[in-house]
């Protein structure tokens, strides 16, 4: 072959390589019982009149491509086809738990079994009735041994009888949950908690009927992506991976047929990407940052949707390192650093400081102390403390973070001008999560200060961060006095009660420095009607009455 | 043959040898797979975390790893994803065919017409055309691709309206060729602008460097016609350096562009990429690794080939 030939043939290869690479993906073999067709969506088009495509899982609640079960997030998204037990009333601000699978809870006098009422006339999306006993196969399908899965729907499902046993592969099935009837299901626990409702926000329903993988297969399966079934309000319709996934009204719901005649989420890397889609028209809704949302403030073509995150942004000290024993220096960092103006000037107003670890204002002390900006009073107990040998002179202070967006960044460099004038140098850095958690995680006493996000139920709190064995070595046990109250509460007052007692606790002590809970934002075209959304954590799930969303 | 056959054989231990620097530098690298099952506003115990890491094998030492992923390898398989059990051949298969139409398509035109204002400012220097695209070019090849992709989405889909804001279909209508090309159009685009200058540079500079030798001179003595001295003697010499560039520029067929990816929302190798070593995904990186670093060599090899062809003087004995 000449030389020129060869050339040419190359040439003759990479354009065929090229179209063939343009060309559309083969379709599934028939006998696949995959995902609807392009040519059928295409033929189904003239019909489909209201369409709303949203970026359902962009933002810190998202979970793009993501299955049930896995890491606690995109519930805005999973929540339309699958139901859970019980959900969110729809703003999370009323604490209030409402009705979804069950119509109802009660606990017996000790609250130690719990029986949920379940809804009649609930069908699954192949027609099927739902029944209690698909509720029990959830859990033990989920808490299969080796199904690796870290997120089991319950809160602390260990608080189960039997839970652990089956966990360990120990038991055939895990006796502390049972379907009384179709109607009831029952879970006891092995110690009283009169809050239980509160840990099943998360546990939705698979149909044991219609899923063919075994447990261990659950983030892997293409059940997820191909056939899904689920009691919501929609149902599937059709995936194309790493694009979109489209959804259509289940006729079956039994809260009546979604007016929408297909739902569909766009899958995007970047949020940057799912604002200017929703700029261009391509897209009716996305999650926004706060920089971004105050864009689009008087806007007439668009509708804000915001709400607290719920989420207390915070500085973990490490115990391990004795300084942090010392108040003195943990009430330093609180006067020494400006919060009211980096809450009015960097988030522009939209956070709200908050005086504990505790995110919801329910349980906030109405005399906490929110600790003014006051640069002189963190000097003078600098000073005292050094008087007695505690110092943080000549110390460089890292702050690791896993939070890298561009208002993570300006927080922080204006906390570190604030305690550079109160003579304390501290060093943000700025990590992926998996650095971070290696960081903050496994390096014991190399750490001092970290800058991060708790999240909590309104009714659940959990003392892994201040008793037991907390990875930080707090050991005061007035935190021991102060869980154990709450857990001890028999009604809500009690509860709220000791609730704010502890809350009022950590503000004293300034046990970790407790900043702000956010406002995050969600934003939709007008054209989007009886829409709702709610910035999360998880992203819910929540009441968003998606049936009765439609299209102008 | 026997120098092709060489070089085949002398790529294999330099494979073996990327393989393993890679699969240590991302083992050693802080954090491990499992973090991506943490969610850090809801949390996770201990023993949980364990119980996944023993599920997936990272209890194992780094070399026992190292050598089970090779053995799978040698046995044609890439393993699986830890984000979510996806087969890595598969995704690597979707994602490679996307990423070779969104930056071939960008390499062919960055080639096809870089090479050719190359050429004609080359015949024109100092002039105003000269001075021009000269000046576009230098823009071309110091914007940064997320600055020109997103000034590219702004203006023509958010402000003109005439492209999509991203994706690689149009959600709701048929998947035809005209359609993904209407959606390749802005990310390729934006791509080629840094392929279009660059080549053009390096052909007006290699067209300049050869239109001063002596042979081209001796070329026109002898009374050739310029269209003959142009594309016989000085374009015909001042292919090699050319035909190095495109050679390098081959690997990011299969690279991908991060930023463009990402901005255009276009599911390539790229954002793959970030994505995989953002999860700490082993198996995934590695396949993505071991793809490249083929590619790599391979186009070495090709580049070394064509100078052959380029250059009839050069022969591999």
């Amino acid at each position: 072959m000449s030389k020129s030939k060869f050339l040419s043939l190359i040439i003759v290869l990479s354009l065929a390589l090229l179209a063939a690479c343009a060309a559309p993906a083969a379709a599934p073999a028939a006998e696949e019982p995959m995902a609807e067709s392009s040519d059928q969506m295409a033929s189904e088009e003239m019909e489909v009149e209201q369409v709303l495509i949203g970026g359902f899982d962009v933002g810190p609640g998202g979970d793009p491509q993501g299955v049930l079960y896995n890491n606690g997030a995109g519930n805005v998204w999973f929540v339309k086809m699958f139901t859970p037990l019980i959900i969110m009333d729809s703003t999370f601000s009323n604490h209030t738990s409402e009705a979804a699978l069950a119509v109802s809870w009660e606990p017996n006098d000790d609250a130690t079994v719990w029986t949920f009422n379940l809804r009649e006339g609930v069908k699954w999306h192949d027609g099927e009735d739902f029944t209690a006993s698909d509720l029990k196969w959830t859990a033990e399908f989920v808490a299969a041994p080796m199904a690796a899965v870290t997120h089991f729907g319950i809160g602390q499902p260990q608080q189960i009888v039997g839970w652990t046993e089956y966990n360990d592969g120990e038991a055939d099935e895990i006796v502390g949950i049972r379907a009384v009837d179709d109607l009831t299901l029952e879970i006891e626990l092995s110690s009283p908690n009169p809050r239980f409702y509160d840990s099943v926000r998360g546990f939705y329903a698979l149909p044991e009927h219609a899923i063919d993988f075994e447990p261990t297969e659950i983030f892997s399966s293409d059940w997820w992506f191909a056939s899904p079934i689920g009691t919501g309000p929609f149902k599937f319709h059709s995936y194309e991976k790493d694009q979109f996934m489209a959804i259509q009204p289940n006729e079956y719901y039994w809260d009546g047929v979604p007016e929408l005649d297909q739902l569909i989420n766009r899958y995007f890397v970047d949020e940057t990407a799912a604002v200017l889609a929703l700029e261009s028209g391509d897209i009716d809704f996305t999650y926004v940052s706060a920089d971004v949302a105050s864009r689009f403030e008087g806007n007439a073509d668009y509708q804000i949707f915001s709400g607290p995150s719920f989420v207390t942004n915070m500085f973990n000290y490490n115990f391990l390192n004795d300084v942090w024993n010392d108040k003195r220096i943990r009430q330093a960092f609180m006067y020494g650093i400006d919060r009211a103006s980096i809450i009015s000037d960097v988030f522009n107003g939209t956070a709200q400081a908050t005086p504990c670890q505790d995110p919801y204002p329910t349980f906030w002390p109405a005399d906490a102390n929110y600790y003014e900006y006051n640069p002189d009073k963190a000097r003078e107990l600098l000073a005292e403390a050094a008087a007695d040998g505690v110092t943080l002179d000549d110390v460089n202070l890292d702050i690791p973070t896993y939070y890298t967006s561009q208002l993570a960044k300006d927080i922080l460099t204006v906390m570190q001008a604030n305690m550079a004038e109160v003579g304390v140098n501290v060093n943000p850095t700025f990590l992926d999560v998996p650095t971070w958690r290696t960081v903050v995680d496994d390096n014991a006493t190399e750490w001092n200060i970290a800058y991060r996000g708790a999240g909590g139920g309104p009714a659940s709190y959990s003392s892994i961060w201040y008793v037991e064995d907390n990875q930080w070595g707090i050991d005061d046990p007035a935190y021991v006095d102060l869980f154990a109250a709450m857990d001890a509460a028999q009604n809500a007052d009690d509860y709220r009660a000791a609730r704010t007692a502890l809350c009022k606790y950590q503000n004293e002590e300034a046990t970790f420095a407790y900043w702000w809970v956010s406002t995050r934002y969600g934003i939709a075209t007008v054209d989007i009607e009886d829409f709702h959304y709610f910035p999360a954590p998880g992203g819910g799930p929540y009441v968003d009455r998606s049936q009765d969303w439609n299209m102008k | 043959m026997q120098y092709f056959l060489r070089r085949v054989l002398v790529n294999i231990p330099v494979l073996l040898l990327v393989t393993i620097v890679i699969y240590l530098l991302i083992n050693l690298a802080p954090g491990d797979p499992v973090d991506f099952f943490v969610n850090e506003e809801i949390g996770i115990t201990k023993e949980d975390l364990d119980f996944v890491r023993e599920r997936y094998g990272l209890d194992d030492p780094i070399p026992v790893r190292y050598v089970k992923w090779l053995g799978q390898v040698m046995q044609g398989d890439l393993g699986f994803r830890f984000k979510n059990g996806d087969d890595v051949a598969e995704v690597l298969a979707v994602r490679l065919r996307r990423t070779f139409l969104l930056m071939g398509t960008a390499l062919a035109i960055g080639i096809a017409v870089g090479v050719t204002l190359g050429i004609f400012i080359g015949l024109r220097q100092y002039s105003l055309w000269d001075f021009t695209f000269t000046g576009l070019s230098f823009v071309g090849i110091s914007m940064p691709a997320f600055i020109a992709g997103i000034f590219g989405l702004y203006i023509f889909s958010v402000k003109l309206g005439w492209f999509p804001s991203g994706g690689m279909r149009t959600i709701g209508k048929p998947e035809s060729v005209f359609d993904l090309m209407y959606h390749l159009v802005l990310p390729a685009g934006t791509l080629a602008i840094f392929n279009l200058a660059t080549f053009m540079r390096y052909t007006r500079f290699s067209m300049l460097e050869v239109r001063g030798e002596d042979y081209v001179r001796t070329a026109k003595a002898k009374g050739l016609k310029p269209p003959a001295v142009t594309w016989r003697h000085v374009f015909r010499n001042a292919l090699l350096p050319i035909v190095t560039v495109v050679g390098l520029s081959l690997p990011t067929l299969v690279a991908g562009a991060l930023f463009t990816e990402t901005i255009y929302s276009w599911p390539g190798m790229g954002a793959l990429l970030v994505d995989a070593v953002a999860a700490r995904d082993y198996p995934m990186v590695m396949g993505i690794m071991l793809v490249t670093a083929l590619v790599v060599l391979t186009a070495n090899l090709i580049t070394d080939l064509a100078y052959a062809v380029a250059d009839p003087r050069i022969r591999y004995e």
